[in-house]
């Protein structure tokens, strides 16, 4: 068990904010993954706290097409979307450990709220993007 | 991370992708990392941002990264 017991119950307290469902799409390999079976475990632990969690785990080279569709060619890769496959470029390379869980709980919460939480000032602002943004935010673990 | 995702989240032309160093240490190596959060826009080291960057911080640099 990777949740303990009492963050079990705090996460399934917060889940309860909940509205619509969530999918989470886990990309792995069974080659040069070491993190991949422990993350695994994690999000399978995570999704058994609400009804409305759904996990899809992929393989990113058998399903290569998959993958391909959401850029996607390396692994452990996560991706958040809500219960129509609709990608909103939400993504996770590598294990969400520390801190990170905290943000990974955050957008579930958002995904499902439907609330980006941002400033009137941001939302229009990215209303008027006329370029694609990739943002890279690198970190490591706490 | 978070402000990054709530970007993604808003505005269909935002991806945001955390990146953890020590597993993708290609990409770290390619940007450069040596200190976290390290944000990077849009593939270019030019508008990057160090540590932690407030909301309207993270808007101006992408703003201005788009803008050339």
């Amino acid at each position: 068990v990777l949740i303990s017991e009492k963050n079990r119950r705090a996460i399934e307290e917060r889940f309860k904010e909940l509205k619509s469902p969530v999918v989470i799409q886990f990309f792995e390999s069974s080659l040069n993954c070491a993190s991949c079976p422990e993350i695994n475990q994690l999000l399978r632990e995570l999704t058994e706290l609400s009804d409305l969690l759904t996990l899809e785990v992929y393989n990113v080279y058998a399903d290569e097409e998959k993958a391909k569709a959401l850029g996607i060619t390396e692994a452990p890769v996560i991706v958040l979307t809500d219960d129509t496959r609709v990608d909103f470029g939400i993504r996770f390379y590598g294990a969400p450990s520390g801190y990170e869980f905290a943000t990974l709980l955050e957008d579930i919460i958002m995904v499902s709220e439907g609330d980006s939480g941002l400033s009137d000032e941001t939302r229009n602002a990215l209303a008027n993007l006329q370029q694609s943004v990739n943002l890279k935010v690198f970190v490591t673990p706490t | 991370v978070r402000l990054a995702h709530q970007f993604a989240y808003e505005s269909p032309s935002v991806t945001g992708v955390m990146v953890e160093a020590s597993e993708f240490m290609e990409l770290a190596n390619k940007f450069s990392v040596y200190g976290v959060p390290k944000t990077v826009i849009n593939d270019a080291d030019d508008y990057s941002l160090e540590g932690a960057a407030p909301e309207h911080m993270l808007l101006e640099r992408v703003t201005s990264a788009i803008s050339g």
